[in-house]
């Protein structure tokens, strides 16, 4: 059973909201379950939030952060839009600057954000659904 | 516990004979004075005191009123209209018992739409959910405007109190798009103003199309809160509905930052609404249970939708909003716009229900108190508004919910500081909270709507004596017998 925090500010709310989508998922689960890993995301103009990977659970902190983060990401919120949305890919992003990324070199994690984060984002973005009340009751 | 206060209505005649006569008028399964009926018309959602009613009515036509008011009139009984009791300003609690008038039950008949003219000609018990599914299923081309409220709220008690909807950035306060009413005055008459004047016993249909030339009476009823007759008839304006509609989101950093925001976007012409909420209100629709913000946080989202009849239209009304946009930001000013629909989804779609209207915001009920400090405000104020009215919340421990608006391209603005809390067990210090709000607000010139009776009476404190002189001489002229909605702004 994967557990997400359900976050009490916008961005955790945020952040909740994506990776729930895919909460019931069989490939997310193996993903993120026992990844025990610490992300660090910034969306400018906002504030970091630390999103915790440990064991079954997915908790988000805005404040007194570890000190071992494994992977530290800055972009702004048009840049994650754009993402999300398919007008830009991560790579060109990436190279534009306007995604930047701290951890690079760690290709392993940084794969693995990728395949969690931003496919993610990709996949709630798709979902044509705009009415709350016919999403999918069991995830979100 | 609502008690009914010791009166002396029933001097002239006793409650006995006004049931019968109510039984006679409206037949028995229309009147009732059992307890259990009555309780529920005897509060709202606000802190304002409950009283009951002594009889509750449903009305099926106006023979059926043209009576009941000359007999409340011969007997100086009070009448209280009624639609659906979810006004916040206890604007239906029987403040001195007598005859509540429930309109919503079978008074709440669309009678006619004009396409040419655009209009709607509603009985009074209509309510919003009834219109937006009538228009969509049978002229989808037409469109009304819709608030902040349930589908199950009425239009014409809105139209009537000057509610603001979400084209109010355009058409401003909804008793501008009121064409036409009928009434039915104290002697019992029935009146129709408008260009309906025409027509010794029945207007036409499509006469409902205007309200002037002619001196304007409709002004004699529009915000009076059923104080000067029972208004039967209205007709609201429809206005064409465009296929493109886009809208969009600030994201604004800044307490203050918020109001040159909406003033430069409301002046661009290029928006139908702009409603701005605290962040608190907008985490209070995901289900935070006490929001409150946290440093880093943004401190208001605008939202801005726009329509046009064709894509390029449109676009040019983004190009402006954009420029706008990026005026305000090399002034300094910490915003960024984002399309809400590709926004939403990833945030959360529960914010929708701000954008879908009209609409249930379930989380602002659930604790069963809900109450406000709805004003018209000063656009130039609404900075200092802002930065102290937010402290009085924080003092009071409650999270600041601030609800804004720019109507008629920034002629003038809203500034609603709303309060949900726990009716029956924080009513004292909500009512605390919300009397020091209406001091700061009525000293910065701001003009509350859908007023209780408590803040009528600080208003009328500061009001110039011949405002009020009019004011008590139209009543009194009006309704000489004081039996509509008596005690509504002291009367």
């Amino acid at each position: 059973m994967l557990s997400i925090q359900k976050g009490e500010d916008l961005l955790s709310i945020s952040l909740n909201n994506i990776l729930s989508f895919r909460k019931e998922e069989e490939e997310f689960r193996e993903l993120v379950i026992d990844w025990n890993k610490n992300i660090m995301i910034e969306i400018l103009d906002f504030y970091p939030v630390e999103v915790i990977f440990k064991g079954n659970q997915i908790k988000f902190k805005t404040s007194n952060f570890d000190d071992k983060i494994h992977l530290k990401v800055k972009m702004d919120l048009e840049t994650l839009l754009d993402i999300a949305y398919l007008r830009i890919n991560p790579i060109t992003a990436v190279l534009k600057r306007k995604l930047k990324i701290k951890g690079l070199l760690k290709v392993g994690t940084l794969l693995k954000f990728m395949k969690i984060f931003l496919n993610s984002m990709k996949m709630v973005a798709a979902n044509p659904n705009l009415n709350y009340y016919e999403q999918d009751k069991k995830t979100r | 516990m609502t008690e009914t206060k010791q009166r002396n209505l029933y001097d002239k005649v006793s409650k006995e004979e006004v049931e019968e006569k109510l039984i006679e008028i409206f037949g028995l399964e229309n009147v009732t004075r059992k307890a259990v009926d009555l309780y529920p018309y005897s509060y709202d959602m606000t802190e304002c005191e409950a009283h009951m009613p002594d009889f509750v009515v449903l009305p099926e036509n106006n023979d059926q009123l043209v009576k009941l008011v000359k007999f409340c009139s011969d007997n100086a009984i009070p009448i209280v209209p009624y639609i659906s009791g979810n006004n916040v300003g206890g604007l239906t609690i029987p403040e001195k018992g007598g005859i509540l008038v429930d309109f919503g039950k079978k008074m709440n008949r669309i009678l006619h739409i004009d396409e040419n003219m655009m209009y709607a000609l509603l009985e009074p018990g209509v309510t919003f959910g009834q219109l937006y599914k009538y228009l969509e299923e049978n002229y989808p081309h037409l469109r009304y405007s819709y608030p902040f409220a349930p589908p199950y709220a009425g239009v014409v008690g809105n139209a009537i109190l000057s509610g603001m909807n979400n084209l109010s950035c355009k058409i401003g306060s909804m008793g501008d798009s009121i064409n036409g009413l009928e009434v039915i005055t104290a002697d019992g008459s029935i009146a129709r103003i408008g260009s309906c004047f025409y027509g010794k016993d029945k207007a036409d249909d499509d006469s409902w199309w205007c309200r002037y030339p002619m001196p304007d009476l409709m002004g004699l009823f529009i915000n009076w809160q059923g104080m000067t007759g029972l208004v039967t008839k209205c007709a609201v304006q429809l206005w064409p509905n465009p296929p493109y509609k886009k809208t969009y989101l600030a994201i604004v950093f800044g307490l203050e930052a918020i109001a040159p925001v909406m003033r430069e976007v409301g002046r661009t012409e290029v928006v139908d609404d702009i409603s701005a909420v605290s962040t608190e209100v907008v985490k209070m629709a995901i289900e935070i249970p006490e929001p409150t913000k946290i440093e880093g946080e943004p401190d208001f989202a605008a939202l801005f939708p726009m329509s046009a009849k064709t894509e390029n239209l449109l676009n040019a009304k983004k190009e402006i909003l954009d420029s706008t946009i990026q005026k305000l930001k090399n002034q300094g000013i910490k915003v960024i716009l984002v399309d809400v629909d590709e926004f939403s989804k990833l945030f959360n779609l529960r914010v929708r229900c701000y954008l879908d209207l009209p609409s249930v915001v379930l989380t602002l009920v659930e604790y069963s108190g809900l109450t406000w400090f709805g004003s018209y405000a000063p656009t130039h104020k609404l900075e200092e508004l802002i930065s102290e009215v937010y402290p009085i919340f924080l003092k009071y421990d409650v999270s600041p919910f601030i609800y804004m608006k720019i109507m008629k391209h920034a002629h003038y603005g809203i500034f609603r500081p709303i309060i949900r809390y726990k009716k029956f067990e924080d009513e004292e210090k909500i009512h605390q909270l919300l009397d020091e709000i209406t001091e700061v607000c009525i000293g910065k010139g701001c003009i509350p709507y859908k007023t209780p009776v408590w803040m009528t009476e600080k208003m009328r404190k500061e009001i110039n004596p011949g405002w009020l002189q009019l004011f008590d001489k139209i009543k009194n002229c009006m309704d000489p017998n004081n039996i509509f909605n008596p005690g509504r702004w002291n009367t």
